[in-house]
């Protein structure tokens, strides 16, 4: 087998703030392999952006501090990677896209003007040819007369059209991953459909990598080959995509699957809910981080923190429960 | 038949669009062009529509939070457009509402239990914080009674949305405009909060607009769905039809372009999906005739010239020349 793209291998990341150690990455880990849609589903605070921030090196140390783990990127480890050879994998090899495009774009330049320049810090060419290429690149991701906007500043764009502005800088420079971090959490559903038809196409025409973070199931259902699912700062259950809405292993995911409601299943019948609310890093539980909220909870999840087992080839799942012969029957 | 518990007809407002130092008004934004509807005693009916289309405006007019540029609205048997401010707020007894974010809507200064009992004393229903009614509508709303002693940044998002439908419930009132109730919640949080007012309905038997982008959430909770575009309803019926027969091409392409959780489905739903193309005109300069005109795949002359009008088909009422079937 090949070497995988990015393996982050027990990843902690930990804050030290004025309320104590926020303990937002709490051994992670997660494989991606070239060319692969990998989605990596959460709720807020479950430490899904401060993982992909980690591996681009954007988050600030102070306060952010790394106490353990690994993040390879083909075999190097980009932790203790310098910051200037960071830069250069940074938007190069790896890019990112954010959920508001217009935080991102830097209101006083054309969109010509900032994709041509990300092009050329990441490779020499003439200020002709990049601008040629943004022009390609805009064309690629459906946006129309790409030759006329590149000359107007991001004011004037829509904010589906900025999005795809964003994803051509992204893909501008080749690279082999692409982070988006919630990329149509912003937008509605009708350009939301838009901007995800062109991040699927474009990525695998170019055989990008892409670790979509979103905590909107749909989004994965429709583009992922495989979700990784975070909660309490840990990946919680990790399978192919039919495989983990057909059969969710993880009582959580078990459980968000039957919460939300399902437009194609209309019915009167009252949605199945998870008790209680997500929790707070700064104080998690000494177990597993569901323990308060499941439903299937024995002693030993209070206690001991289940580790990420294979229960079955590609199937991921951290729980104690997994493991007892009958327990996947009662979630099915 | 009854009457509804409230009709809305006609109802338009537009905001001036001011520009320089001495604000001159430059233009106008139509955000609520000739919008009618009515809502039954017991009712749900669900308002959707993409950003800027007009939503939550229509529920902030039907509370006069906003006054109509002109249109009428009829609840209860009262002509609220006519009232005065003073006779509004009398009003408000019967129709409340419950805002998105929870986080701004209430009160930091103030406990859990004077929150929700304001309502009360400002319609003169009860002389304190201290009356009973409040600790047992906090509990109604699935939060413990001590809680009535703490403020709102103690709580979680989903806690606080409980107590501002709390708060909303506290005067019983007749109609209750919930404006994206759950859209700033965690997943794992929303279905807590979409059964708790179901529940309360039951219980209550009060009427609901529920106004929300997400047509999942809608599709579970209304009995009657409205369509919304650029300030104009575009569709409106039942829910089962508007879900499972859409006849205006923009509710079939909202419907079509939500992503759903089930991936097999998703692959098969790809290949028929209608992408729009293009992005929803400026309300300021909507397109003449059918405003949906620029991005529909069927539109043709007449379409640019003459606007449709809302008409029957089937079980739900259509603006659209050339509805689906």
């Amino acid at each position: 087998m090949s070497q995988p793209l990015l393996h982050i291998d027990d990843l902690y990341v930990h804050f030290n703030t004025s309320d104590g150690v926020v303990q937002a990455i709490n051994g992670a880990s997660l494989t991606l392999n070239p060319g692969e849609i990998v989605g990596l589903v959460g709720e807020s605070g479950s430490g899904k952006s401060v993982t992909a921030m980690s591996i681009l090196g954007l988050v600030p140390k102070p306060p952010a501090i790394y106490p353990k783990g690994r993040i390879l990127w083909k075999g190097i480890d980009l932790l203790t990677t310098p910051d200037r050879e960071l830069r250069e994998i940074r938007g190069g090899e790896i890019s990112m896209i954010f959920q508001d495009p217009m935080t991102s774009l830097n209101p006083v330049y054309t969109i010509g003007h900032q994709i041509s320049e990300m092009i050329r810090v990441h490779s020499r060419i003439s200020a002709k040819t990049a601008k040629l290429r943004s022009i390609e690149m805009l064309d690629l991701v459906g946006m129309p007369n790409p030759a006329q906007r590149i000359d107007d500043y991001p004011h004037q764009f829509s904010g589906g059209m900025r999005q795809r502005a964003m994803i051509a800088m992204a893909l501008s420079c080749s690279p082999e991953l692409l982070i988006a971090d919630e990329p149509t959490t912003a937008l509605d559903v009708t350009i939301q459909a838009q901007i995800l038809e062109i991040l699927e196409k474009s990525a695998r025409e170019l055989n990008v990598s892409v670790l979509l973070i979103t905590h909107d199931l749909g989004v994965v259902a429709g583009i992922c080959d495989r979700v990784a699912v975070m909660y309490g700062g840990r990946i919680v259950e990790e399978a192919p995509v039919d495989d983990l809405f057909e059969r969710p292993l993880m009582p959580y995911t078990w459980g968000l699957m039957r919460s939300i409601p399902q437009m194609d299943k209309v019915s009167t019948k009252r949605l199945y809910t998870i008790p209680g609310s997500p929790p707070v890093m700064s104080r998690p539980p000494k177990g597993c981080a569901f323990a308060p909220r499941c439903e299937f909870v024995i002693d030993r999840c209070h206690t001991e923190v289940p580790q990420l087992i294979e229960y079955a080839p590609h199937r991921m799942v951290r729980c104690h429960r997994v493991s007892e012969p009958d327990f996947i029957a009662v979630l099915a | 038949m009854s009457e509804p518990l409230l009709k809305v007809v006609n109802l338009e407002k537009k905001f001036p669009i001011q520009r320089g130092f001495l604000k001159r008004t430059v233009g106008q934004i139509h955000a609520v062009d000739g919008v009618s509807f009515e809502i039954g005693h017991g009712e749900t009916l669900g308002l959707v529509g993409e950003s800027g289309c007009g939503k939550s405006t229509t529920a902030r007019l039907i509370l006069r939070l906003l006054d109509p540029t002109s249109g009428e609205i009829f609840f209860n048997g009262k002509e609220i457009h006519t009232l005065s401010r003073q006779e509004i707020r009398k009003e408000r007894k019967d129709m409340q509402i419950v805002f998105q974010d929870p986080y701004a809507s209430l009160n930091p200064r103030m406990t859990i239990r004077q929150i929700v009992a304001e309502p009360l004393i400002v319609h003169g229903l009860a002389n304190d914080d201290a009356d009973p009614a409040v600790d047992e509508m906090i509990e109604l709303c699935g939060l413990s009674r001590e809680f009535g002693n703490r403020y709102p940044h103690e709580f979680s998002g989903g806690q606080r949305q409980r107590v501002g439908i709390a708060r909303a419930l506290i005067t019983r009132p007749k109609l209750v405009v919930l404006d994206e109730p759950v859209s700033a919640l965690d997943v794992s949080v929303q279905a807590q909060i979409l059964n708790l007012l179901d529940d309360l309905r039951e219980k209550f038997d009060f009427s609901y607009l529920f106004v929300a982008h997400d047509l999942s959430v809608v599709s579970h909770i209304s009995t009657r769905v409205a369509v919304m575009y650029l300030g104009k309803i575009v569709e409106i019926g039942s829910r089962e039809e508007i879900f499972d027969n859409p006849h205006h091409p923009y509710t079939k392409a909202l419907i079509s372009a939500v992503p759903l959780a089930n991936p097999k489905q998703e692959r098969i739903r790809k290949t028929t999906r209608i992408v729009l193309t293009g992005d929803v005109p400026s309300p300021a300069n909507p397109p003449s005739g059918c405003r949906f005109r620029t991005r529909c795949w069927k539109a043709q002359e007449v379409c640019a010239t003459s606007e449709p009008a809302l008409l029957k088909i089937g079980n739900s009422y259509v603006a659209c020349h050339f509805p689906e079937m």
